[in-house]
């Protein structure tokens, strides 16, 4: 193997680059710590503004809260369904839409036509109210299917997809059709093996999108007990800012502004997300790479 | 088939109110028999005294009515097992003595306006519950008029007046003439609204009086002596710096609405001018003085450099850390922030006082009369049932109602810490300067000037809570008696030490002209009033901006309001 000797020049460059990604990396680590801290800190400590980045008045009281709290169980229980119904309805929709929509216009006639239909939606999004009304003709308001059919079909991953599917030489499938394969059988044992990459990094967008979505379970919702994780939490980040009309309103909202309680939740938020990424994270750079390029 | 259905409803109602007339005596005897309910007693009496077919506000309904009402839910609701909205001691006792029961048709989280976005997006879906409460603000009387636009609300003039209580009739009366108008439509009252403490409102300025001694000052009366206290606390190794954030006025913890208020200004309201029309308080000249005021504490380093990049949660950090001795906020501060303030620092000994403005009055801003309002969907078969609950509760809330008391206010009640209104509707109508006279109220029996046993309930109530403070070993271990017990004996203090003039608005909710313009003139506002403070624009730049608000649509706005308010 070649080595390269390195000049002196070299070396201050590099130390410079390692210096500016150092200084990145704990811009974005220090709130995270920051939030991490205050969850562990005494709440008075916490609205003073004076924990750091280590906890003052070291305490887990908010934990043990957090895991008596019927609320964030039932929420965090919504978002695990949500995520793991929406990874399979979404996945299943996405490879059977991506498939034919990547063979030539000649195999698929009007194919122009039913691109041009999910480019469409992705310029001309419904708006809000539309969308209610849908949802609630359907009579999904209230159920999981709210959170997780909406969405669906994502139009960015099914371009995505389309680019990778066509990105494996034709020949492939020619080959696996003159020996007798059907469609079916040509994109599930020759196609879908060989786009491991992108499936996963869907798939990781896919659960990211869902379990950071608040807005649709606050528009969707019935009870507050259908509230996604995220949608919880959104509803803890309160500002103490508004007319307040009477004493009652104040205690009422003083309960959510314990910022050490609330801190305590977010870092719970982050846990999931932060256990999955390592291991889809090699795929994720790849397959995006990969993905984008259309030839 | 609407027209059916229409004759199907006043027949109903035809029906309910000959049978609720007919059970009004044997119900009279009923409610005797109870002694603790003692408004039920007086109403009771006063309904047998009317003629026969006068409506009793108290009567149990012949057959059970149920609703469907949507609800806010805290995220810290503290329920006993097994129990919930629908079902608790109550409900069952409404159940029990009216026979109504309310149905949860959904419920929202009461942050983040969450509740007024369901409201919306209920009324273009055109499918309401029976009976909703709705908040004035953010924007509660826009949406009363579209609900009332679209006939979907039902007109409560003759329920009102037929099955208010006396009790509810004469709390509304302490509100004033007006308090109706803004939910009465071409004469028809289309909603039931609850009054607000007009004197929540009131700025008060909060001083650390340990301090404060220490230098050898006097509570600040005025602009200046605050001026006075900031250098002086500065010179002691504190923070000679006002805590103040990004929303300068009509905010309820550290804005500027003390400033403005001492010089008799009102940025943000809507209100009477000199000539008896209706004018925009941002555009008045007395604005001008205030903002003169702040630019020169900015540029004295009164206030921080950045203040417009705080939030009042980042303002107050200051007053909780133990480095800020004086803030704007409001008599409920010992709720927030103080109590992180005495629980980091057990020296801390705040106080608060409304200031005298530059002309000696010590002016303060208002808010609304109402501050929510019940309507019942058009065609719901029994509104007097709602009315009779909206009765109770009125009792309730003014702590009328003895095993009211005992199970949601009394310490160590079944639902005291429940964290969740439990009345199936409710309404509060008391006198607008409840708090300064409940304060007086207070004192007079903490000095015993007043027997505790003749006092009102609330008044009993509070004492009660003011002597278990006092008698507790460690006055911080239970911080919510600190700010329950403080929040009268020190809070309301400072509204009562000078005679406050309070200007109410005297215009609120949105206009369809707003909707469009006022935003590009809020911002043009905010921004030239932040430019005058930090000194980027000189004072007198006020002047064309009062002239380009008004090119900008202000005068049309004005206009329209003053039409709409001349109806």
């Amino acid at each position: 193997m070649l080595t390269i000797k390195k000049t002196k020049q070299d070396y201050i460059t590099d130390t410079i680059i390692y210096f500016i990604l150092i200084l990145l990396a704990v811009t974005t680590l220090i709130p995270l710590f920051n939030i991490l801290a205050v969850s562990l800190s005494d709440s008075a400590k916490a609205t003073a503004g004076l924990v750091t980045v280590y906890p003052l008045g070291f305490n887990m009281t908010t934990y043990t809260t957090i895991f008596k709290d019927h609320a964030i169980l039932t929420a965090i229980g919504v978002s695990f369904k949500r995520v793991v119904l929406a990874l399979i309805v979404d996945m299943v929709l996405v490879v059977l839409a991506a498939y034919p929509l990547s063979r030539s216009s000649k195999v698929f006639p009007f194919r122009g036509v039913y691109m041009w239909i999910v480019v469409g939606t992705m310029l001309f999004g419904p708006s809000m109210i539309p969308m209610f009304f849908t949802v609630k003709d359907l009579h999904l308001l209230g159920t999981i299917w709210a959170l997780v059919l909406p969405g669906a079909v994502g139009q960015f991953y099914v371009i995505l997809m389309i680019n990778y599917f066509r990105s494996i030489p034709m020949e492939l499938e020619e080959s696996a059709s003159i020996d007798g394969a059907s469609p079916w059988r040509r994109l599930l044992q020759i196609y879908l093996p060989l786009s491991k990459p992108i499936v996963a990094t869907i798939a990781l967008f896919v659960v990211v999108n869902n379990w950071n979505a608040y807005y649709d379970g606050l528009i969707y919702s019935i009870n507050t007990d259908d509230y996604p994780l995220q949608t919880y939490i959104q509803q803890l980040v309160v500002n103490l800012d508004m007319s307040i009309r009477d004493v009652d309103q104040v205690k009422s909202l003083l309960t959510v502004s314990n910022r050490s309680l609330t801190a305590a939740k977010l870092v719970i938020t982050m846990v999931p997300i932060l256990l999955i990424y390592p291991f889809m994270q090699k795929y994720f750079i790849s397959g995006i790479m990969i993905g984008s390029v259309k030839e | 088939m609407k027209r059916t259905l229409k004759a199907g409803v006043s027949t109903s109602l035809l029906v309910a109110l000959m049978l609720s007339a007919a059970c009004s005596n044997s119900n009279n005897q009923g409610n005797e028999e109870s002694p603790k309910n003692s408004t039920a007693n007086n109403a009771a009496a006063t309904a047998t005294a009317a003629p026969a077919e006068k409506p009793d506000p108290y009567s149990k309904m012949p057959e059970l009515v149920e609703f469907t009402t949507g609800n806010t839910v805290s995220t810290e609701v503290n329920m006993p097992a097994g129990e919930s909205f629908e079902n608790n001691d109550v409900q069952k006792w409404f159940e029990e003595n009216l026979n109504v029961k309310p149905k949860l048709a959904w419920t929202t989280s009461d942050q983040n306006f969450a509740f007024e976005q369901k409201v919306n997006l209920l009324i273009a879906a055109n499918t309401i519950p029976d009976v909703l409460t709705i908040n004035v603000e953010p924007n509660g009387l826009n949406i009363l008029s579209k609900l009332v636009k679209a006939g979907m609300v039902e007109d409560l003039t003759q329920v009102y007046s037929d099955y208010a209580s006396p009790y509810l009739k004469e709390s509304m009366k302490l509100g004033g003439d007006d308090v109706f108008d803004p939910v009465t439509f071409d004469g028809k009252l289309y909603a039931i609204p609850s009054l607000s403490d007009i004197e929540t409102a009131i700025p008060v300025v909060w001083t650390r009086k340990d301090w404060l001694d220490q230098a050898g000052l006097q509570e600040p009366q005025t602009l200046d002596d605050v001026e006075t206290a900031l250098k002086a606390f500065k010179a002691m190794g504190k923070s000679g710096q006002l805590p103040t954030q990004q929303n300068i006025y009509n905010s309820d913890t550290a804005s500027f609405d003390f400033v403005f208020g001492a010089y008799n200004s009102y940025p943000g309201q809507w209100i009477k001018g000199e000539d008896g029309s209706i004018v925009y308080g941002s555009i008045q000249p007395q604005v001008k003085d205030a903002l003169a005021r702040l630019a020169k504490w900015y540029s004295e380093g009164l206030v921080a450099k950045d203040f417009m990049m705080n939030d009042s949660n980042k303002a107050v950090e200051a007053v909780a850390k133990g480095s800020a001795g004086i803030f704007d906020g409001s008599w409920w501060a010992p709720w927030y922030p103080l109590p992180d303030s005495v629980k980091n620092d057990h020296n801390a000994v705040w106080q608060d006082t409304v200031l005298n403005g530059e002309d000696g009055i010590a002016h303060a801003r208002g808010y609304g009369k109402i501050r929510s309002f019940v309507v019942i969907k058009k065609g719901f078969k029994h509104p007097e049932a709602i009315m009779k609950v909206l009765n109770v509760a009125q009792d309730a809330n003014a702590k009328k109602l003895d095993w009211y008391n005992k199970l949601t206010f009394e310490a160590g009640g079944k639902y005291t810490d429940a964290k969740m209104g439990l009345l199936p509707v409710s309404i509060s109508a008391k006198d607008p300067h409840e708090i300064s006279n409940r304060y007086k109220d207070i004192m007079a029996v903490l000095n015993g000037e007043k027997d505790v046993s003749t006092a009102e309930p609330e008044t009993q109530a509070q004492v009660k809570t003011i002597q278990t403070y006092q008698a507790a070993a460690d006055p911080f271990a239970d911080m919510a008696l600190w700010s329950g017990a403080n929040n009268f004996y020190v809070g309301a203090a400072g509204l009562a030490k000078n005679p406050v003039q309070q200007t109410l608005p005297a215009f609120i909710g949105t206009t369809d002209l707003m909707q469009k313009k006022k935003t590009a003139l809020d911002d043009l506002e905010k921004q030239t009033f932040l430019e005058i403070i930090t000194g980027k624009k000189t004072v007198d730049d006020f002047d064309s901006f009062v002239t380009k608000w008004k090119s900008m649509g202000g005068d049309e706005i004005t206009a329209e309001v003053n039409t709409i308010a001349s109806k």
